[in-house]
């Protein structure tokens, strides 16, 4: 007993040397092991994440076009200077932001809303969850589709609800000023099981006991939401806050088959830009240049995030 | 300061094949320390949360002075609540969890300030008004968790298992805390334990619960000296009480009991009440310290265990095929696997009915 406890702090003491070399037998036995284990998922994360995201590194200096990669000339910087040059990017960029903004403000309160009402005992709780769990497992492209033609502009459902409660056809995707708030909506309304989820299980990892101690302190169903539910619930706020925000920048599906980008490039969203300059305009290295901004941005968010979750207090 | 009444209380829950509690009365006086004791599941826990307005009665009235409150909120109810795992809100400081029911109810800032600071001298914790509960130790966050219920002055106190986290010397001195604060604030204090000597030290009043009813209500000193049944008897008090069958055999001018092959003569003054369970057999309470050791044998006994506990020795020896316990001097030169003669003090011997349990 006493040996195993002598070998077992021994291990421990060496893994926390940091060295990260294994120093026993055993540990260089857990090692292979555990290499083993992680190998298959290694591989395939190299060859299909890390190689490629390389190789778009590479691009990004490069002028050339898919269709001729031998003729691929190096520019320097040069595609990141015309994206300061030229107003596309930033424009997509604004865009894209915008959506994001959108997406989150509206999925934080009716997720948490949601949440509440998930974590509570009243009735049709399972059917609720199933339906708000329903468009998240669905395809975007299908959930695109089907909105496509919820807002079709003359045959559309929402605009017969519309007709019904006397307003007249409103031109949605088709319109500058609402082809972006119809893609947030369409957002939300896909993404909002999810944050529901998130958010139900930081509400039923929170002590009952704290609840309850607000309760008998005097506090209103509302004052224990407001002093004590969501101060304590902040990082899962923050965490569905990235998470919304990572998918948002990365939305393509409805910018695709809904707007092409229009009206106007009015919801010309940034990887949607990419797969155009890619694709359509034949600047990979452009697209390439493109991509490592948004990549950039995509860290630098995540990394905010991990330095906001290292919280002060925990419970 | 208030009475608290609990009438024909009931609790059901929709998947218990029993209720958990069971027409439960009890009465506390105001200002009384009442401790509801009992082993896990008993429904001790339940009762202080009815009391608290966390759980709903299934049947009963729950009266706090002459208010009924068991249709009221918990924030209604006028009591403060300890809780096992301390409950403090871990992004407030110490001095905004021990004010927060304070400043919900709109009290004047200075006179908030007043209370936080005079609860915290008495609890010792001025020092720590602005760190955040994670950077207390145990006891500390126990203390302020104990200053937040001071500082709204309840009419009732209810403290629901308060020392289970606290290791053993800080569970001792936090229990001799709340005995000198109870009894500054001669406050109404409902505390439930599943530790007896918890129960004996702070209680005007130990309430015995099982299986959701009321063994046996009384001082501690009553519950010790004459527990009302077998499972009173074997719940109170540490080492537990020695429980041994015996049968009463009544002679041309004594009683004695025969336990196993070993016969006892019953002392004149006792043997009047075991005649009349002459011929029978009954069950005979002895706590570990009335074996003794003095001299006059009632019987020999081989020690199977010999534990020397500082101001006392336990031996754990076999008599009628029970294993027993008794506490005997620390001088007392006596090794594993030898003899050693004791006598039972009979004029303290509890006596109970062997089918039903009561004491008789």
């Amino acid at each position: 007993m006493s040996a195993t406890n002598t070998l077992s702090t021994a291990s421990a003491t060496s893994v926390k040397s940091g060295t990260g070399k294994p120093a026993t037998r055993r540990q260089k036995r857990d090692w292979i092991f555990a290499a083993g284990f992680l190998a298959p998922f290694m591989i395939l994360l190299l060859i299909f994440q890390y190689l490629p995201l390389l190789v778009m590194a590479r691009n990004s200096v490069y002028d050339y076009s898919l269709l001729n990669p031998a003729a691929a000339k190096f520019v320097g910087l040069r595609n990141f200077t015309d994206m300061i040059e030229y107003e596309d990017a930033a424009v997509s960029f604004g865009v894209t932001f915008l959506f994001a903004l959108g997406v989150v403000l509206f999925v934080i309160p009716v997720a948490f809303a949601l949440a509440l009402f998930l974590n509570s005992k009243l009735p049709a709780r399972g059917l609720v969850r199933t339906m708000i769990m329903l468009p998240v497992v669905t395809s975007s492209v299908v959930v695109a589709t089907m909105w496509s033609f919820l807002l079709d502009p003359s045959n559309g459902l929402i605009n017969g609800v519309l007709n019904i409660v006397g307003i007249g056809n409103q031109p949605f995707l088709t319109s500058t000023s609402q082809a972006l708030p119809a893609l947030i909506a369409m957002t939300v309304w896909q993404q909002v099981g999810f944050g529901a989820i998130l958010f139900l299980a930081g509400l039923q990892g929170l002590p009952a006991e704290l609840t309850e101690a607000a309760r008998i302190d005097g506090a209103t169903r509302r004052q224990v939401l407001w002093n004590v539910t969501i101060p304590l619930l902040s990082r899962t706020t923050l965490f569905v806050v990235v998470i919304m925000t990572v998918f948002s920048l990365q939305a393509f599906a409805p910018a695709f088959l809904m707007t092409q980008g229009g009206p106007q490039e009015s919801t010309n969203l940034i990887v949607y830009h990419i797969y155009n300059s890619a694709f359509i305009m034949q600047q990979a290295g452009y697209a390439s240049a493109l991509s490592v901004v948004l990549l950039l941005v995509v860290l630098a968010i995540s990394m905010a995030q991990m330095a906001l979750l290292r919280s002060r207090w925990n419970y | 300061m208030a009475d608290v009444s609990l009438k024909k209380v009931g609790k059901t829950y929709e998947n218990a094949s029993a209720n958990t509690i069971e027409e439960l009365n009890l009465d506390i006086r105001s200002g009384e320390f009442v401790v509801l004791v009992g082993p896990s599941g008993c429904g001790k826990s339940t009762t202080l949360r009815m009391i608290a307005g966390l759980e709903e009665l299934s049947d009963g009235q729950i009266w706090i002075g002459d208010r009924r409150v068991d249709e009221l909120e918990p924030r209604e109810r006028d009591i403060a609540m300890v809780f096992q795992n301390y409950a403090l809100y871990p992004h407030m400081t110490v001095a905004q969890n021990m004010s927060f029911g304070l400043r919900l109810s709109g009290m004047d800032k200075a006179e908030i300030r007043r209370r936080v600071e005079e609860a915290a001298k008495v609890l010792d914790i001025s020092a720590l008004l602005e760190r955040r509960p994670k950077q207390l130790s145990g006891g500390q966050r126990q203390r302020v968790a104990m200053g937040r219920a001071m500082v709204r002055d309840p009419a009732v106190f209810l403290f629901d298992e308060p020392l289970s986290n606290l290791d053993a010397k800080l569970r001792g001195q936090m229990r001799a805390e709340i005995r000198r604060l109870h009894k500054r604030l001669k406050a109404t204090t409902i505390y439930v334990t599943h530790d007896q000597v918890e129960a004996m030290t702070l209680a005007d009043r130990v309430v015995v619960l099982n299986k959701g009813k009321i063994e046996q209500q009384g001082t501690p000193e009553e519950l010790y000296e004459r527990p009302a049944t077998r499972f009173v008897a074997g719940f109170i008090g540490s080492p537990t009480m020695n429980l041994l069958a015996a049968d009463v055999v009544a002679e041309s001018e004594s009683v004695s009991l025969k336990i196993g092959e070993v016969s006892i003569t019953v002392p004149a003054e006792r043997a009047g009440a075991l005649a009349a369970h002459a011929g029978s057999t009954i069950e005979i309470g002895v706590r570990p310290e009335h074996f003794l050791a003095d001299g006059a044998a009632d019987f020999s006994a081989a020690v199977d265990m010999s534990e020397l506990l500082g101001p006392t020795k336990l031996i754990h020896f076999t008599l009628a095929g029970v294993t027993c316990s008794a506490m005997l001097p620390p001088e007392l030169a006596v090794r594993e696997g030898e003899r050693q003669s004791l006598r039972i003090a009979l004029d303290r011997i509890s006596i109970f009915d062997p089918q039903t349990g009561n004491a008789l």
